[in-house]
């Protein structure tokens, strides 16, 4: 790889799920919406294509961490809202520590220099 | 806005998800596209980067389908549920429907396929089953025999009547015992106005007895009707009477005149009853007098039998040939020693159908290869989609679909297809059954009772079904074998690698099965070329021919009928238009025969059957020069040789040759031992061979009498041999028959030539069907050719742009597609060779459709092999072609 940087879709695999999962903590979303919150919380950083979120989304459900529901609001059309279950809010912050964790360690090895 | 919902629905391969899940998926993917489309549109977009934009969400539609299917995959893959067969049934028709219409040229060429198949099977099957499968009209019909005077080579001889009262006397294995005679045309008139000819049969009066038929209305003979004085009664055909008598209810009791002799209406046939024939409108008792009977040597009958209950055939025929030799020893002087005589039974199905059956078998067989043909062409059009599908099927297998669960999908497809082609292939043959019927040679029985009914439609069902198994097996076989790892990690075609062979082994196939059925409508072919090449020993253009019947009532003696038929043939000769004309007992072609024992002058007859037999016919002056018979020898009848002069005959050359030799037979004697007196019967002349029976038989040797000498007969056939215009002479013919006997009909009046072309009729249908066969079969496997070669072209683009690069040229790479297509031809061909040798062996019916060809014709093979090895090179030239035009980069590029 001639790129000295990380590979940014490599991190994204290893993290999408738990970036999902927070995106649904505060509040059920759709799926659209999951996307933006982490484009907008990344600072543009991070962006799902809707080929890539999709299938995420499903394998969640699939798993039983979030569950989607057709919701429909005054004025506006159907759409599928996804929320997190008492498994997924698990699930959450399992990852969510266990990813702390890592940066931590990976802080500590990268940025302590030997001077 | 655009339509994302549609643009989802049609790149979205099916998932094949359960319930609403994947209208659920198709939902919120649309509204994730909406939604980026409108936010691209509000940071100021043009219409065209928003709808690029939303694009770009998903770059690839497959690889997508496969992550939702993995997604949606059960945790841990469940075992198939058979219990669930019937809602996945559904699925999977449903699902067949989506991707059938996602493909619609494959759909429409494969269902247009199927239906030619099933279409040409089932017009056939039609008439199979009307004419040979449906029960006779008869009530236990298996039991009826037709009972024949059987005489050395003669087999079918007729029966006289003191023989019918023997039979019925002595035989105690037949239930019953029915005669008729076929009477032709007859004048028949109600209440004034002009005779229609109608046909008439002359019965016993336990005919409808023996075949079981009760009338529809009315009643049918009494006992006792066909004796002397009691015959003044007719039984007319449902036909007739919704013909002539508006199907009048009062019908019966009402008089209506036959040949101007009044006889009383006591029936009406049930619908669907012909007998003798198709063309039977009216049946009359014959008179067959117990006391007074006509004599034993006069044959003419014909006979009818009903097996009694618990004996069979062999039993009957056992019994019967003690009869024979108990009248053989009664009779010696009626059955000599020579004479071969016996009697012949045979079932009636046998006589009624057995000409028939084996040329409408071999239609049904050759329309069941193309229906075959069809059937390997769609499957191999399947394998080749199967193989584009790969990844499709890869992702359902990663759903968790079995390989059972795949094949039935494809083979649900494939059923689907085959519904598709089953229903148009109905309509179509619904559609050619008319033109089909309009074909059929007028000797087809029970034509009438054609169409396609409940049991055609079920075969048809049946035959959809199997054809659906049949073409969707073997890909859904191959598809199921593949290994979905490999195929997911494959390129984005997804070939199913070794699809090759199996589509390679189809075209053999197809290629041997076309080569089959072009190698038998090629023997007909030539067998026809024959037949018209057949010398029919006569000039029929320009004859108008015409059968008239005179009444017994206003003919009584015999004289007076010669006398009529002669100023007939003079008037004739007088008209203008017309350059010769005569009259005859039975013409030639007319299927009429008629042999007589002839006692030959000096000639001793050698073991048995070699009594002289020849054909018989009554003719007039000007029979031979209005028929342009040459006469080879002697001389021709005149007007003088009548009863007031020595008896004159003439004879056929094949009978000169058979009883003379090389030596001259005219002025030598012939004696009739059936006439009462047998006088000497001086030879005049000999004129050439005719065809009597058929182009395709051989001669018979031929004895002519002058019919003023004999004049025996009160039904003749005129003949006149038009200067001009032969349509002129035929209503000639009829204009003054009535000018002699304003009450005489004319019937059968047509051009001879048409009784010649008629005769073929049987032939050319069965060469104009087998023709369109074999032609719809070389089309199909030659479109099934073009269509592997071309897959295979496609598959290879990769290694011949390698080859190309590396310096393989143009030339080379032409000549190498074109010899592995040329390759399959060849296979396909010597199996087809083989297959046509095994046949040709084994369906011995074929070789009674064949004249002057054998079943193994060199010429016929050579032929056949060069025709289709040119539609092989024309079928793999186009994809050569394209393999040519290859460009190295970009083949190399798209692997």
């Amino acid at each position: 790889m001639a790129d000295p940087a990380l590979d940014q879709h490599q991190l994204k695999k290893g993290s999408a799920e738990l970036l999902i999962l927070a995106t649904l903590e505060d509040r059920p979303r759709h799926g659209y919406d999951i996307g933006r919150q982490i484009a907008l919380r990344s600072k543009g950083t991070v962006r799902f294509h809707a080929a890539s979120l999709y299938p995420l989304l499903y394998r969640l459900a699939r798993k039983g961490w979030i569950h989607g529901r057709w919701l429909e609001k005054e004025g506006q059309r159907r759409r599928r809202y996804y929320r997190l279950t008492p498994a997924g809010q698990k699930a959450l912050e399992a990852q969510r520590r266990s990813w702390q964790e890592f940066a931590a360690a990976i802080a500590r090895v990268t940025q302590v220099r030997h001077a | 806005m655009p339509d994302w919902r549609a643009y989802v629905k049609s790149k979205l391969p099916p998932l094949g998800l359960r319930g609403g899940r994947e209208t659920e998926i198709v939902d919120e993917l649309t509204q994730e596209l909406e939604q980026c489309y409108a936010s691209a549109l509000a940071r100021g977009a043009s219409e065209e980067e928003a709808v690029r934009t939303a694009m770009e969400e998903v770059p690839d539609w497959t690889a997508l389908a496969g992550e939702i299917a993995a997604a949606e995959a059960p945790v841990a893959a469940a075992p198939e549920r058979p219990a669930r067969l019937l809602p996945d049934l559904r699925q999977d028709l449903r699902y067949g429907v989506r991707a059938l219409c996602k493909a619609p040229a494959f759909t429409l060429l494969s269902a247009l396929t199927l239906a030619l198949g099933i279409g040409a099977t089932t017009a056939i099957f039609s008439v199979v089953n009307a004419v040979l499968l449906k029960p006779l009209p008869f009530s236990r019909p298996e039991e009826l025999v037709r009972v024949w005077t059987s005489w050395g080579g003669y087999p079918n001889g007729s029966v006289s009547d003191p023989e019918l009262h023997d039979w019925r006397d002595r035989a105690s294995t037949l239930a019953g015992v029915a005669a008729y005679a076929q009477r032709g045309g007859l004048g028949l008139t109600t209440g004034g106005g002009e005779p229609e000819t109608v046909n008439v049969a002359a019965t016993s009066a336990n005919l409808f007895e023996v075949l079981g038929v009760r009338a529809a209305l009315g009643r049918t003979f009494l006992p006792g009707e066909d004796q002397p004085g009691k015959t003044g009664v007719v039984v007319i055909s449902q036909g007739l009477w919704r013909r002539r008598f508006g199907a009048d209810p009062g019908i019966v009791g009402r008089t209506v005149s036959l040949q101007g002799e009044p006889v009383t209406v006591v029936g009406v046939s049930p619908a669907g009853f012909a007998y003798p024939g198709a063309e039977t409108d009216l049946w009359q008792p014959a008179p067959l007098d117990r006391h007074k009977p006509r004599p034993r040597g006069n044959h003419y009958l014909r006979v009818v039998a009903r097996v009694a209950p618990q004996r069979d055939l062999r039993q009957a025929a056992a019994e019967m040939e003690v009869v024979a030799r108990q009248l053989q020893a009664e009779n010696p002087a009626e059955y000599p020693p020579g004479s071969g005589f016996t009697v012949a039974l045979q079932p009636l199905r046998e006589q009624m159908l057995g000409r028939v059956e084996p040329a409408l078998l071999l239609l049904l067989g050759a329309a069941g290869l193309v229906l075959s043909i069809a059937c390997a062409n769609v499957a191999s059009l399947m394998l080749a989609r199967g193989a584009g599908r790969g990844r499709e099927i890869a992702i359902r297998t990663a759903l968790g679909a079995g390989r059972a669960r795949i094949a039935r999908q494809l083979l649900a497809e494939s059923l689907l297809l085959a519904a598709v082609g089953g229903i148009a292939g109905v309509l179509a043959a619904e559609l050619a059954l008319p033109v089909l019927l309009a074909l059929a040679p007028p000797g087809l029985p029970r034509l009438s009772e054609v169409r396609i009914d409940g049991v055609v439609l079920g075969a048809a069902a049946l035959l959809t079904a199997l054809t659906g198994v049949t073409s969707g097996l073997f890909p859904a076989w191959q598809s199921a074998r593949a290994d979905a790892n490999q195929l997911l990690k494959s390129g984005r075609t997804g070939a199913i690698a070794g699809a090759r062979r199996p589509q390679k082994m189809l075209v053999v196939a197809e290629t041997a099965l076309a080569m089959v059925l072009l190698f038998g409508a090629g023997l007909l072919l030539r067998s026809f070329a024959k037949l018209l090449h057949e010398e029919p020993g006569f000039e029929a253009k320009q004859v108008a021919t015409a059968v008239v019947s005179l009444p017994a009532v206003r003919y009584p003696k015999r004289e007076d009928a010669s006398r009529f038929f002669e100023r007939l043939r003079r008037s004739l000769e007088e008209s203008p238009g017309t350059v010769s004309a005569a009259v005859c007992s039975n013409p030639p072609l007319s299927g009429w025969i008629n042999d007589n024992l002839v006692i030959i002058e000096g000639y001793v007859p050698r073991g048995p059957g070699g009594r002289p037999d020849p054909e018989y016919r009554e003719v007039s002056p000007g029979y031979f020069r209005t028929l342009r018979i040459p006469v080879l020898k002697g001389r021709e009848f005149a007007e003088d040789d009548d009863a007031q002069h020595p008896r004159v005959a003439i004879i056929s050359r094949s009978l000169a040759v058979k009883y003379w030799g090389s030596e001259d037979p005219v002025g030598r004697r012939v004696r009739r031992p059936e006439e009462p007196d047998s006088k000497w019967i001086r030879i005049v002349g000999v004129v050439g061979d005719v065809k009597q029976t058929a182009l395709s038989n051989p001669v018979m040797p031929t004895l002519y009498l002058p019919h003023l000498q004999s004049g025996l007969v009160s039904t003749m056939t005129v003949l006149a041999r038009a200067a001009v215009d032969a349509d002129t002479s035929l209503a000639d013919i009829s204009r003054r028959v009535r000018e002699l006997d304003r009450g005489q009909a004319v019937s059968e009046a047509r051009l001879m030539e048409d009784l010649v072309s008629e005769s073929l009729s049987a032939q050319r249908f069965n060469l104009r069907l087998l023709g369109l066969f074999a032609a719809l079969a070389v089309a199909l496997a030659g479109v099934g050719t073009f269509g592997v070669m071309r897959y295979i072209v496609e598959q290879r683009t990769a290694e011949i742009g390698v080859r190309m690069a590396l310096g393989a040229g143009r030339g080379q790479v032409l000549g190498e597609v074109l010899r592995e297509g040329l390759a399959l031809a060849v296979a396909g061909l010597a199996l087809g060779i083989l297959g046509s040798v095994v046949l040709a062996r084994t369906i011995t019916a074929l070789s009674s459709l064949l004249h002057g060809v054998t079943a193994t014709d060199p010429l016929t093979l050579a032929a056949v092999l060069l025709l289709l090895l040119g539609v092989a090179v024309v079928a793999c030239w186009a994809p050569a072609r394209k393999a040519t035009s290859v460009d190295p980069t970009v083949a190399l590029r798209s692997e």
